[in-house]
């Protein structure tokens, strides 16, 4: 049976490597703290009013206790003074009030910032990785990246860490509060302290593996659904509906389970510190007890003492939940920096020189290339491609082809050999440059969302109507075009599926037309178009490749014949090259191939005569 | 409630769980009421101590009667607690899991038009996500709710018990108009929330795009401005939070406000009437432990309403999936019709056009396949083709009588006894991220593995599977990436054949393989397809050759032409023009 767990776990912590990792989390923490000075201003704001309105629960009771202890309980209570002490009341009420809801702005702003800052930086990076990146990583895995994983940050930013702040502040205050108010009831009472702050550290200690768990069964299911929406079709067509159900219950039960444990935690703790809460009032009772019939102490101070040790309980509590929250942040904050610092993978789009007025010389010189390892896809690879020529590639599947292409567009590197454009080494141009001069209509054409307009353009403003209007008409896609019902501006939904292969292939075929490149990459580009269309398109072809140099990844040896070069790739080794008429007379390889895509053509004659 | 109407599926399906669950439902309800009970005790308690203390007489011993009385109350309700969030949350957690697999049971009913206009990305949220967020709206949301209501109900009457009615009032009449002011500000919050969630499926739609078609981007060097792009949206989403907050930091604020209204009233009250002897300071400090009470509830009613919120959005949205009908069922079907041993097609006059457009896709067409019959379709690109295919697996509804299967008119047919079986080969290959095996299996496990190395054999990708280092166990990458595009299609190829369809339907399925390896599989799919009656849509000639008979369709989606080679030959002039095109390249 297959099961999940051949797919790697999201960084697995092994027992014995958990140390690492927590030194790598304070790292973390610290990074992703650093991330506010950014927002030096808004930050300062921001914990002033903190400051301001961690305040004002140690105000209150203290007021309180000055109306109990200085009028109530005295013999000569001040009505007055009472009322003067009610408005004081409200005054800090109302200052607290402000403080409170500017903080909450200051504090969404600041996250909200940060995690704008975050958000398109990753994107950035992620977009600027190279092919082996992509090959490597799922696009379920990235996607939860940039999406939840942020998402965890933002909280961090617009609300823990400024809680924990405040939290912090509050329980300093108030241990000084109840240390002016009576040092040694005050010392006692500060028993609960190591009570509170020890559950909470037990509670912190078991539900952090938990959460991790938790947290990587979540990322299992979304992968799951990705993959599954996207190939729901198979599945519905195949009846194999109950047994990716099944599949899916499985991913959904471990995560109950784990969800589970996590709640028997939370159960356990909250309600613990709850009932301590409660018992700490009857504790500062039995303190007092004995000193109020003593008549050592007021009542007033009792009062405030009763406030300020519940008071306590709050942010000690706050504190051990804030700590879950900074644990998910930090696995998020760990996996979005485990991208953010991948630069090997990076490419470098700016530097280098740029390439302008690309003659279109291409030349490869004994190229090694392996996508993994020694696995050499294309080995000892050498050509080279005049400008204005008309260049084929061909051979069986898997024989390199269309590396040759990836290679061109400098997706990846070769790991020996050289490529030279223009006689210059291809790793010497900047990218941005050197994907603009050569355009490439790939095997797997693929739509954005958006119109048709769009997806020919992409983000082009030099691109004009005209040159749109025009591109469209070279590649013959008027028909189809003005068939749909907005024309350009119909709309195109998620990858465009609801075009034909041949129509996006059509649409992909004007998008490489339109940018004017000086070479022009077809990777079985014709493949899916029917054979009018395909006709119509060799015969644009023809037109294009006159001002263009064009290399073509053929397997239908019909729209080759007359190319100026035709190569025959074989296992990686180019192993006869030539024109059609001259490979053909040769007898070899190629001659084999053509007869074999004629055969077939042949055997219908002859059944016909 | 006039959220009533919102979401009949989602509140079907919830109803249902809760007519499983109640009654443990109900006993975590009770100890919740229980624990309130115990925890609004403990002022009054207090209060009591200190009177105690304030007399003249009054006795250590009876203070801390009072005391342990606190104590005892105390670790009561944390029992209680203890129990009811394990009943509650636990039943919880079970909904979510049970409404995460119904929603995607419910998904894999939806037809394919469904996932043309849904974006991936929102349906996975919506599994995701939503699914959480109505759980937690069950459980903090819903207890909440009930502890809130509890704890003001006993409050207040403890109040009333203790101290002073005049002084209740001051302290509860306020509450209605700030719950008032709560509900109207929950409103705006509602909508303002939506659109976040919205900016967020944007943002999550962006992603997965990009990068699925990141060759694009970086073949056409987009990435500078789609950076633009993404930045704006994230500006956006930016935007649409700070909304929310401005109107959910309101709450609290608004809250604080009320209450320190009513404490700062309540002090000169209060003082005054301890002065005046007819309240004792005990009470006094007690009352004023109960608005705190009374504030911390309603304070929290804030947050539960976020919680109720977002549950809310969350269910309309899980509505969209839940309420979204699967265009083909099996409503009028013959469920008695339970397998089919050969499969014959017959068309007849099949005019079709997608539901909700006004433009027919297929006109007119007429053909019938015996069994073991080949079919080829050919004509340009955008003609139909596809769509025929799609018709005879049942992926849309036919009009009624136009499409026969073995004598069954097709909307007769169960749909599981009629793909049960067809093998399909798909335009666009989709390979799930498991071992080669599995996917040409495709978790079946009436498919042995020798059926699949065969169909592996027949598809011409057994030696590349080979030459893999884990051979058949090869795990290919999400959505086939280590694969090329036709190794990719043999695959599939190969998945359709492993299970010796009767009707095997190719749509254009060597687009990707090269001449030699296209002919190699041609001459293997003719032994194969002996049995099978099969339908091939290409655009080539030499496919076409291993066909009984050719449909020719025309740019309108009708019949150019239909007949042998021969006969298309002899009179389709159409015909001609295409195979002129392909010889004329040669």
């Amino acid at each position: 049976m297959k099961n999940r767990d051949k797919k790697p776990a999201e960084k697995p912590v092994i027992e014995g490597r958990l140390s690492e990792y927590e030194g790598k989390k304070s790292r973390t923490l610290w990074r992703l703290l650093s991330n506010v000075r950014y927002q030096i201003p808004l930050t300062c704001l921001a914990i002033v009013l903190t400051v301001l309105s961690s305040l004002v629960p140690v105000v209150k009771p203290y007021i309180l206790k000055m109306v109990i202890d200085q009028n109530l309980e005295t013999d000569f209570p001040n009505i007055d003074q009472i009322a003067w002490l009610s408005v004081l009341y409200f005054i800090v009420v109302i200052a607290g009030v402000l403080c409170d809801y500017f903080q909450q702005i200051t504090l969404a702003a600041l996250g909200q910032r940060i995690m704008h800052r975050m958000r398109t930086n990753l994107f950035a990076h992620i977009q600027s990785m190279n092919m082996t990146f992509f090959d490597q990583n799922s696009s379920g895995r990235l996607l939860t990246r940039i999406n939840s994983d942020v998402e965890s940050l933002s909280d961090l930013f617009s609300g823990i860490i400024v809680q924990f702040v405040k939290d912090i502040l509050l329980i300093v205050e108030l241990m000084a509060a109840m240390l002016i108010l009576d040092v040694e009831i005050a010392l006692w009472s500060f028993l609960c302290i190591p009570v509170v702050a020890g559950i909470t550290f037990l509670y912190r200690f078991l539900s952090r593996r938990n959460f991790i768990k938790l947290k990587a069964q979540l990322s299992h299911l979304n992968g799951f659904l990705a993959e599954n929406i996207t190939g729901m079709k198979m599945v519905q067509i195949y009846c194999r509906e109950n047994k990716k159900n099944e599949e899916y219950q499985t991913l959904g039960k471990e995560y109950y389970r784990l969800g589970l444990v996590e709640l028997t935690l939370n159960s356990l703790s909250h309600p613990l510190l709850n009932m301590l809460s409660r018992l700490s009032i009857a504790y500062v009772l039995m303190i007092f007890g004995p000193k109020v019939f003593g008549g050592s102490v007021e009542i007033g101070t009792l009062y405030a003492f009763v406030e300020y040790i519940q008071q306590l309980f709050n942010p000690i509590a706050n504190l051990a939940e804030q700590f879950t929250s900074i644990q998910s942040a930090l696995i998020s904050g760990d996996r979005i920096y485990d991208i953010m610092d991948k630069k090997d993978t990076l490419e470098d789009l700016e530097s280098g020189k740029e390439l302008v007025d690309f003659n279109g010389r291409i030349e490869f010189k004994n190229v090694w290339f392996a996508y993994v390892g020694e696995n050499w896809v294309l080995k000892d690879v050498s050509f080279t491609v005049e400008p204005g020529e008309r260049v084929a590639f061909v051979g069986s599947t898997g024989s390199g082809k269309s590396t040759i292409i990836s290679l061109l567009a400098r997706f990846y590197e070769i790991q020996k050999g050289q490529i030279l454009l223009d006689g210059v080494d291809i790793k010497e141009y900047n990218l941005t440059s050197l994907r603009r001069a050569i355009s490439v209509v790939q095997q797997d054409v693929f739509m954005f969302t958006g119109d048709i307009n769009y997806n020919i353009r992409l983000n082009e403003e030099s691109i004009t109507d005209e040159d749109i209007a025009a591109a469209i008409k070279t590649v013959n896609a008027e028909g189809f075009i003005n068939s749909l019902p907005d024309g350009l501006n119909t709309h195109v939904a998620e990858r465009g599926t609801e075009f034909s292969a041949g129509q996006r292939q059509l649409v992909a075929f004007a998008r490489a037309v339109a940018v004017k490149p000086a070479v022009l990459v077809l990777d079985e580009a014709t493949a899916s178009i029917d054979t009018e269309t395909e006709a119509a398109l060799s015969k644009a072809m023809e037109t294009v490749s006159g001002e263009n140099t064009t290399i073509t990844i053929a397997h239908r040896l019909a729209t080759i014949v007359g190319y100026d070069k035709i190569n025959v790739l074989d296992h990686g080794r180019i192993i006869e090259r030539g024109r059609h008429e001259e490979l053909v007379a040769l007898g070899g390889r190629y001659a084999e191939l053509y007869e074999m895509s004629l055969t077939s053509e042949m055997e219908r004659k002859n059944e016909t005569k | 409630m006039k959220t009533k109407t919102r979401f009949p599926g989602c509140k079907r399906k919830l109803l249902g769980y809760f007519g499983k669950y109640w009654p443990r439902y109900t006993v975590g309800i009770v100890f919740v009421i229980v624990t309130t009970i115990l925890n609004s005790t403990i002022p009054d308690l207090l209060g009591k101590a200190i009177d105690v203390a304030e007399s003249e007489n009054g006795q250590l011993a009876e203070m801390m009667r009072y005391v342990w009385l606190m104590a005892g109350c105390a670790i009561v309700a944390f029992a209680c607690r203890l129990t009811w969030r394990q009943l509650i949350m636990g039943f919880t957690r079970a909904v979510e899991m049970n409404i995460r697999n119904d929603l995607f049971e419910h998904l894999q009913k939806l037809p394919p038009e469904y996932y043309v206009k849904n974006n991936t990305g929102d349906l996975i949220t919506k599994c995701i996500q939503d699914t959480t967020t109505i759980r937690q709206m069950l459980g903090m949301g819903l207890v909440g709710l009930i502890d809130v209501l509890t704890t003001n109900v006993v409050t207040i009457l403890y109040m009333v018990k203790t101290t002073d009615v005049r002084l209740t009032l001051l302290a509860v009449i306020p509450i209605p108009f700030l719950l008032f002011a709560l509900i109207k500000l929950r409103s705006e919050m509602r909508r303002r929330f939506s659109i976040v969630r919205l900016k967020v499926s944007d943002i999550a739609g962006k992603v997965q795009e990009n990068i699925t078609g990141i060759r694009v981007i970086k073949a056409f060097a987009q990435e500078e401005s789609e950076n633009r792009i993404f930045s704006d949206m994230s500006r956006d989403k930016w935007k649409a939070e700070m909304s929310l907050v401005r109107v959910f930091g309101l709450i609290n604020p608004l809250t604080s406000l009320v209450f320190g209204a009513v404490f700062a009233l309540f002090l000169y009250f209060g003082a005054k009437m301890v002065i005046a002897g007819t309240l004792t300071i005990g009470a006094f400090v007690a009352f004023n432990t109960y608005i705190g009470y009374l504030m911390n509830p309603v304070a929290r009613l804030s947050r539960i309403i976020q919680v109720w919120q977002r549950g809310l959005v969350s269910m309309q949205r899980m509505d969209t999936i839940l309420t979204a009908e699967p265009t083909v069922n099996d409503d009028r079907a013959d469920m008695s019709i339970k397998a089919l041993s050969e499969i014959s097609i017959e068309v007849s006059d099949l005019t079709f056009r997608y539901p909700g457009t006004d433009v027919d896709v297929l006109k007119n067409i007429s053909f019938s396949l015996p069994s073991g019959g080949i079919l080829a379709v050919m004509g340009p690109t955008g003609c139909g083709k596809s769509t025929l295919l799609a018709l005879l697996m049942k992926m849309w509804n036919a009009p009624d009588e136009s499409i026969y299967v073995s004598g069954h008119p097709i909307e007769k047919l169960p749909i599981n006894t009629l793909r049960s079986n067809v093998g399909y080969v798909p335009q666009d290959t989709f390979l799930f991220s498991d071992s080669i095996m599995d996917n040409i299996r495709f978790y079946d496990d009436s498919v042995s593995e020798e059926d699949a190395i065969n169909a592996a054999k027949a598809a011409v990708i057994h030696n590349n599977i080979s030459e893999f280092e884990k051979g058949y166990g090869t795990v290919v990458g999400e959505r086939g990436m280590t694969l090329s595009g036709g190794q990719k299609q043999r695959v599939s190829i190969a998945r359709a054949l492993a299970r010796h369809p009767s009707l095997l339907l190719l749509d254009d399925c060597l687009s990707a393989v090269d001449a030699e390896t296209e002919h190699e599989i041609i001459n293997n799919l003719k032994d194969v397809l002996a049995g099978s009656t099969t339908v091939i849509v290409t655009h080539r000639i030499n496919a076409a050759s291993l066909a009984d008979r050719i449909l020719l369709m025309n740019e309108e989606g009708g019949i150019a032409a239909i007949g042998t080679h021969e006969e298309l030959v002899a009179t389709s002039p159409e015909y001609n023009r295409l195979l002129e095109i392909t010889e004329g390249g040669v």
